[in-house]
């Protein structure tokens, strides 16, 4: 990036640096102190915006990964220019989420332990952790493999297809499972129910081809390279996609809302008139629905607005929009209390867990920079 | 011609080396699963030593492995009358830090009378907390009751999350998820756990459910008993007699926001 101007690059390298360790410094300070102390979790809300970070940043990994294997496992000739960069962004994505959740776990390293040799083959988050692993093997076999030349190692597109292809099978196992962990609690009246699994996957379509829109032309722009008319199309085409999810999303969130409301059914009426109403409607309205969703699709709906410009915009405002998706859903699914409480409970991100969101952020942009510098991302010459 | 005949082959080989592979892959799975049997990591019906927690410290007892025992409570509602000595006798036990109850009094406003609903683990036969845990850290011994391996706790709180009742918190010192035990090391030595012990008026009562002559059994045949959260289908082992069933305010909340805004928030600002 900024290749043109060193200076510029210096600067954006040490700011993300800043950023990264004053995140890790909030790790180590959460882990000295205590996580009552430092994050705002308590009994009644025990998942925070670290859970709601990590989910964000996995389903927009599973999403990039999908998108990307368009390309070089399904055969849509288009999507190989993005093919490299979709699967590079996936691993460092998964890599960022996976520092936010070990910031959130109370012990962390017991879990390489246990998870290996005490599993309970009953726990969603048993079978997410394990295929989630087994997905970060796959996609970063099919990465390498898509970035060796053919001269060097003879089969590597065989290769890169097949470990795609198994990586696309796990992602969406996954990926559903990810849902199934929110999805199985019969507890949480907002969570429980097959449509987390399902809802899931269709978000991280939505996310990953945001995220991926975004990206690409950032790097276009401030490399000052020339898009090719390809890439140029694909842009667009990718603009028209995000439309279509857009629009599906709208239509799942506009029934949740139906179904919540509709003969006060217990548990959720109460969370729907707090998302729609009380404390979170602002982040609700005017983020998930408004900024999130209404504004880019109306951008991307139109094709005078479909520009390469709109399209940047547009898929801005919906990863804003996405992450606060994420946030309403685990917060929201925790507001009234399980049994016999008075209140809904309160939770607002602490300023320590904001400091590590910030920092997945920059850990994030960082490793994209620099494998953007030394690792073949361009668009594949096949 | 050929390119079809190699086409075909190549495609069986494929699949043929999948379904070897996937079989082989769940084999191995369903056999790891069992691994921490294998291993001695997970309990098994042979003498343990069961840590518990007071305050700073870990403790540790052994326990004798007795599967003919099904341990439970049986609470009567009509006898309490709202000492919080249980609380405070629970506390005191095992040294529970500040803000948190491992077992507690839930006070209920109605008509301008007070009812009590004493809580604690319901040691449920279909825990969700057993049922979530990714590592096994909650489990359900012989005897009954739903315990929590210190070691294996990784801090999740999937068990916070998925419990009904509330039973669950994260202790501040180690760290791990912790709970109500049914006092497991004073029960193993044949006594009665500390909040039942110090009830004056005997509201609590604990015992072998699978005894037909315990008090237990006898209250819960001559005693119409519900079970708090029934729908959940967790089959919890706290039986009640007479509890209040006025205990999900839930619409009340919805108040606030919605268009009467007349309505003034409850007393008790807490969610014991």
């Amino acid at each position: 990036m900024f290749h043109k101007n060193k200076r510029a690059f210096y600067i954006w390298i040490i700011v993300l640096l800043a950023i990264m360790f004053t995140g890790l410094y909030a790790i180590i300070l959460g882990f000295k102190y205590g996580h009552e102390e430092v994050y705002n979790t308590s009994q009644w809300v025990p998942w925070g915006i670290l859970i709601s970070t990590y989910v964000f940043f996995v389903v927009s990994s599973t999403g990039m990964c999908l998108i990307s294997s368009f390309g070089h496992v399904f055969g849509v000739k288009r999507y190989e220019l993005i093919g490299r960069r979709g699967i590079f962004l996936a691993i460092i994505t998964l890599i960022a989420g996976f520092t936010v959740i070990g910031a959130e776990l109370e012990r962390p390293w017991r879990l390489f332990i246990y998870a290996l040799f005490s599993p309970n083959i009953n726990s969603a988050i048993w079978w997410m952790g394990f295929l989630y692993s087994l997905y970060l093997l796959f996609i970063v076999i099919e990465f390498f493999f898509l970035s060796v030349s053919e001269e060097f190692f003879k089969k590597s597109k065989e290769i890169a297809r097949l470990a795609g292809a198994t990586g696309v099978i796990v992602a969406i196992s996954a990926h559903s499972t990810l849902g199934a962990v929110f999805g199985f609690v019969e507890t949480r009246p907002l969570w429980y129910g097959p449509y987390a699994p399902i809802y899931f996957i269709l978000s991280a379509f939505l996310s990953g081809a945001a995220m991926l829109a975004f990206v690409i032309i950032t790097t276009y722009k401030l490399t000052k390279k020339e898009m090719s008319s390809e890439m140029q199309s694909l842009m667009v085409e990718f603009g028209k996609l995000l439309a279509l999810l857009i629009g599906i999303t709208l239509f799942f969130a506009a029934w949740k809302i139906i179904v919540g409301l509709y003969g006060h059914p217990i548990g959720k009426y109460e969370i729907m008139i707090y998302l729609l109403k009380g404390p979170l409607s602002v982040g609700y309205w005017g983020f998930e629905i408004l900024l999130g969703s209404l504004i880019p699709f109306f951008i991307l709906l139109y094709p005078k607005t479909r520009t390469i410009k709109g399209v940047f915009v547009a898929s801005f405002l919906v990863i804003i929009g996405i992450f606060m998706v994420r946030y309403d859903f685990v917060i929201a699914g925790q507001l009234i209390p399980v049994l016999g409480g008075e209140n809904y409970t309160t939770y607002f991100p602490s300023l320590m867990e904001s400091l590590i969101v910030a920092g997945a952020f920059a850990l994030c942009a960082l490793l994209y920079t620099i494998g953007e510098k030394i690792l073949p991302l361009e668009e594949a010459e096949h | 011609m050929a390119n079809r005949e190699i086409e075909k082959s190549e495609g069986k080989l494929n699949r043929r080396t999948f379904l070897k592979y996937a079989t082989t892959a769940g084999t191995l799975i369903a056999l790891g699963s069992r691994i921490d049997y294998a291993l001695g990591v997970s309990p098994q019906n042979k003498p343990v030593r069961i840590k518990w927690t007071k305050g700073n410290n870990l403790f540790e007892y052994e326990h004798t492995p007795k599967p003919e025992k099904k341990f439970g409570m049986v609470i009567d509602c009509e006898r309490c009358i709202g000492c919080r000595l249980c609380a405070v006798a629970c506390r005191q036990e095992f040294d529970v830090p500040k803000d948190y109850w491992r077992s507690w009094v839930k006070i209920i406003e109605s008509d301008q009378k007070e009812f009590y609903l004493p809580r604690l683990c319901m040691h449920c036969e279909n825990a969700p907390c057993v049922n979530v845990c990714p590592v096994k850290a909650a489990y359900k011994r012989e005897d009954g009751v739903v315990l929590t391996d210190y070691d294996k706790c990784i801090g999740c709180k999937y068990c916070i999350i998925a419990c009904p009742y509330d039973a669950r918190f994260i202790h501040p010192i180690h760290k791990v998820s912790d709970k109500c035990t049914f006092c497991d090391h004073r029960i193993e030595t044949g006594l009665k756990p500390a909040c039942v012990d110090i009830c004056p008026v005997n509201a609590r009562i604990f015992g072998d459910l699978n005894d037909p002559n315990s008090e237990v059994s006898k209250l819960l045949i001559s005693n119409p008993v519900k079970v708090l959260r029934e729908e959940m289908g967790t089959r919890p082992k706290v039986y009640y007699i007479n509890p209040p069933t006025d205990i999900s305010p839930t619409e009340d909340m919805a108040r606030a926001y919605s268009r009467n805004n007349n309505i003034k928030p409850k007393r008790y600002n807490s969610n014991y």
